[in-house]
C-alpha cells in the first residue's frame, strides 16, 4: 500500500505540466480585425490596408490576396462555401467564388 | 456604426438604422442591437420593437449571438457609465430578456486606471449550441489576462478563461473572437491568437530530464518560504509554480534565485499542494510538488 503510494505520488510529480492554451500566429506584419472559416479548412482574416489573407489548410498557412484597395477592412463572412462578403472603411466587397474572383462596390477586388 | 440589409444576394444594399450588431435566429427572426436600447423584427426587418428598455439596466449592446433557435445572449456595456457591463440572456427564442450583471466579476471594474470606460462585452461566439465564448473590454478587468469568457451552458452562466500575459492579449471595442469548433478558435487584437484547447489548459504527460533526481525542497512542508536546490548548474532556470488544477500560479509566489537554488516565499499562495517545474532553454528540467 505504501509503496503504491509513492508510486502514484512519483507519477504526477514528474508528469505534471501545464502547456500555454493560446499562441500567436506569424503573420504578415498589420492589424487584424476578422477572421471566418467558410468551410473546415478554407479561412480568411481579413485587416488594415486592405490586408486579405486566406488559409487552405485550417489555418496552418495563410496566403495574401491581393486587392486594390488600400481600406481598413473590418469585417469577413460567408453565408454560403461561395459567397461571402468583406466590409470596411467605405469599402464594401463581394465574391461567390469562394474568394477566387471577386467584386466591389466602391473599388478594389476581392479576388486572387 | 449602421446596418444594411439586402434581399438580391447582397447585389444592392439599404441602411436599416443605426444598429451595432444583428442576431439571426432560425433565419427569420432578427435582433438588433444599439447604444440605447435593444429591438427586435418579425417580420424580416421591416419594423422594428423595443424589447429590453429597462433604464436601471444596461444600455449599451454591442454584440448579439443566439447558441441555438432558443437560447441566445446580448453583450452590454456601462454605456454613459450609468449602467453595469454584462450580459442579458433568452431562453425562449427572444420572447424574454433577463439580464446577468449581477454575476460575480461584473460590474466590478469597469474603468481602467486613467478613468477610461471600458465597453464590456464586445464579442461573442457560440461554438456549439451549449459551448460560447465571448470577449470583454480589457478595461473592465483590472488584470490583462483577464480577456475572453467561457459559457457551456447556452450562456447562462460565464466564467474568466486567462490568457498567459507575455502574450500581450489586450481586447477593445475591435476586437474579434471566432471559434470553428469546440476547441479551434480564434481571438484578434490587431494581433492573430489561435487555440485547439477551448482556450483552455491541457495538461499532458512529459518525462523531465532528470529523472532520477530527487528535490532538494527544505523544509517542504512550508509556512512562508522554502528553497529549492538543483543538483547543478543550469543556465537560466526558469521556476513555474501550478495549483493542483493546473493552473499557473506563479505570480503567487516570489521566488528569487542564486546559488544554485530557487527561495520562493508565499505571497498571496493559500495554504494547499503545488506543483512546480524547472525548465532551461525550453527543456522541462525537474518537476516536484510544495506543501
Amino acid at each position: 500500500m505504501k509503496n503504491t503510494f509513492f508510486f502514484l505520488l512519483g507519477f504526477a510529480i514528474m508528469s505534471y505540466t501545464a502547456h500555454a492554451q493560446w499562441a500567436r500566429l506569424d503573420l504578415p506584419s498589420g492589424q487584424y480585425q476578422d477572421i471566418f472559416f467558410s468551410t473546415e479548412k478554407t479561412g480568411f482574416l481579413v485587416g488594415d490596408s486592405g490586408m486579405i489573407l486566406k488559409t487552405i489548410d485550417d489555418g496552418v498557412t495563410w496566403r495574401k490576396i491581393e486587392i486594390e484597395t488600400n481600406a481598413h477592412l473590418k469585417s469577413v463572412h460567408f453565408p454560403s462555401e461561395n459567397v461571402g462578403y468583406i466590409v470596411g472603411d467605405s469599402v464594401f466587397l463581394k465574391t461567390a467564388d469562394r474568394g477566387k474572383r471577386g467584386r466591389c462596390k466602391e473599388k478594389g477586388n476581392f479576388g486572387e | 456604426m449602421g446596418s444594411l440589409r439586402t434581399t438580391d444576394g447582397g447585389q444592392t444594399w439599404t441602411l436599416l438604422a443605426d444598429y451595432s450588431d444583428i442576431g439571426i435566429v432560425d433565419g427569420h427572426f432578427t435582433h438588433a442591437t444599439y447604444e440605447g436600447s435593444f429591438v427586435r423584427s418579425l417580420d424580416s426587418t421591416k419594423s422594428w420593437e423595443n424589447i429590453f428598455s429597462d433604464v436601471s439596466l444596461p444600455t449599451w449592446f454591442m454584440v448579439v449571438r443566439f447558441a441555438d433557435s432558443n437560447n441566445g445572449v446580448a453583450g452590454c456595456g456601462p454605456g454613459l457609465g450609468l449602467g453595469q457591463a454584462g450580459f442579458v440572456h433568452t431562453s425562449d427564442g427572444g420572447k424574454t430578456w433577463h439580464s446577468l450583471v449581477s454575476s460575480g466579476w461584473i460590474g466590478q471594474s469597469l474603468k481602467d486606471s486613467s478613468g477610461n470606460i471600458g465597453k464590456g462585452i464586445i464579442d461573442i461566439c457560440f461554438a456549439s449550441s451549449t459551448i460560447g465564448y465571448a470577449l470583454a473590454d480589457s478595461k473592465i478587468s483590472t488584470r490583462s489576462d483577464f480577456g475572453i469568457l467561457k459559457t457551456r451552458n447556452s450562456g447562462t452562466d460565464w466564467t474568466f478563461l486567462r490568457v498567459d500575459t507575455a502574450l500581450h492579449f489586450y481586447s477593445d471595442e475591435n476586437s474579434t473572437v471566432y471559434f470553428k469548433n469546440e476547441n479551434v478558435g480564434y481571438i484578434i487584437d490587431g494581433k492573430v491568437f489561435k487555440t485547439t484547447t477551448g482556450g483552455e489548459k491541457t495538461v499532458s504527460v512529459q518525462q523531465p530530464l532528470l529523472k532520477t533526481f530527487s528535490p532538494s525542497i527544505y523544509p517542504n512542508p512550508f509556512k512562508n518560504s522554502a528553497r529549492i536546490k538543483l543538483p547543478e548548474n543550469f543556465e537560466q532556470p526558469q521556476l513555474r509554480i501550478f495549483t493542483t488544477a493546473g493552473d499557473d500560479c506563479t505570480h503567487t509566489f516570489k521566488s528569487q534565485f542564486s546559488e544554485n537554488s530557487f527561495v520562493i516565499e508565499r505571497k498571496s499562495a493559500s495554504a494547499g499542494m503545488y506543483y512546480f517545474t524547472i525548465e532551461s532553454k525550453g527543456k522541462l528540467l525537474l518537476t516536484g510538488n510544495l506543501l
